[in-house]
């Protein structure tokens, strides 16, 4: 018998916004600065962070970064390229400044590889809830980064748009439940 | 006999310059500093940045990030383009004039499939600004594989690339779906 070892790269345990399925390559291209606590652009609005999913994965916790003052309600998941909702949060108040907020969900299965959506929304356009690059949202959109209004909690459905603000959040999925 | 499955990281919705799929990993390592607006460096240059696609991907824009104008000088105009491994264009956008200062400019293309393998994204222009890296040294992005062509002003049907004399490096590149800018 023969053994062939797959040539497929296993995916991290952390999928992150910034990381290298996700925009990483290109952040560090771009010369981007270090990450900073900032307001989140629009209440309500949800932002779009390209993942492509090298091989079928199990999701258990979704998380963010939050920033010096956290505030209102957030909500962290995933969407399939049509704007489906695969997984979320849901609602979620923020807790406790400067640290990752994990939110363990459901055993979610994600099929690849393929193309997803990271989403993330706030409530809260007031205080400095988040962590987050902030290159030229120009940058971003060549990037694929999207958005799209009224989206807290995250909707079942989504229609993307055009990317607005320079601001790209440090959050994502986790592939194990522990933290 | 057997065989490995293949390596199916799917492709980004939007492929530029700074991807890994093109040269980012190259980029980033040289620390260069973020794209800045400036001056095309020669009229009727053309820059060819290799990629390499794993999985097919339909492209249905093409986009280059348009630059200051830099004063007086006029902008544009631009031809954006794809060639396979043999140096054959696949699609362009023709002669665009630049419209949009500082910002991303998109054309819609006949909606083409790539297959899996090695490509270059093509850039040309007359006299235009655009958001470029200067890389450290002309080396660097040649490295990285990275050709010119002169007189490639629109791009041609068929290309020869040659070495660099320029560390300016563009960021523009495809887009799999419609929707990149609104």
């Amino acid at each position: 018998m023969t053994l062939v070892i797959p040539n497929v790269v296993p995916p991290p345990v952390y999928l992150l916004s910034t990381g290298p399925l996700c925009l990483g390559t290109e952040l560090a291209a771009l010369g981007t600065g270090t990450s900073a606590s900032a307001v989140w652009p629009t209440a309500n609005v949800a932002l779009f962070v390209p993942l492509r999913l090298p091989q079928t994965v199990v999701v258990q916790q979704v998380f963010w970064l939050n920033g010096t003052g956290v505030l209102g309600t957030t909500d962290c998941g995933v969407y399939d390229v049509k704007g489906n909702l695969m997984l979320s949060s849901g609602g979620t108040t923020q807790l406790l400044t400067g640290t990752i907020q994990y939110v363990d969900i459901a055993d979610t299965i994600l099929a690849g590889p393929a193309l997803y959506y990271l989403g993330l929304s706030s409530s809260n356009a007031i205080t400095a809830a988040f962590i987050r690059q902030n290159p030229n949202v120009e940058f971003l959109k060549a990037c694929g980064m999207l958005q799209a209004e009224n989206a807290n909690p995250l909707p079942a459905t989504v229609t993307f748009a055009g990317l607005a603000s320079a601001y790209l959040p440090l959050f994502g999925v986790s592939l194990r439940s522990q933290n | 006999m057997e065989t490995a499955p293949p390596y199916l990281i799917p492709p980004r919705p939007c492929v530029t310059t700074a991807a890994p799929e093109a040269v980012g990993h190259m980029i980033a390592a040289d620390g260069t500093a973020a794209p800045a607006s400036a001056l095309w460096p020669a009229s009727g240059t053309a820059l060819l940045v290799p990629f390499t696609l794993t999985q097919p991907i339909t492209v249905r824009n093409l986009f280059w990030y348009n630059g200051n104008g830099d004063g007086a000088i006029a902008v544009g105009p631009v031809d954006c383009g794809i060639y396979d491994g043999t140096f054959t264009r696949l699609l362009s956008t023709g002669s665009t004039a630049q419209a949009g200062i500082n910002l991303l400019q998109t054309v819609s293309v006949a909606a083409t499939v790539l297959p899996p393998g090695r490509f270059y994204l093509a850039l040309s222009a007359t006299s235009a600004t655009v958001f470029r890296w200067s890389m450290s040294g002309v080396e660097v992005p040649q490295a990285a594989g990275v050709l010119t062509a002169g007189s490639a002003f629109p791009l041609p049907a068929t290309i020869t690339g040659s070495g660099l004399s320029t560390a300016v490096l563009p960021l523009f590149g495809l887009a799999s779906r419609l929707l990149v800018t609104s």
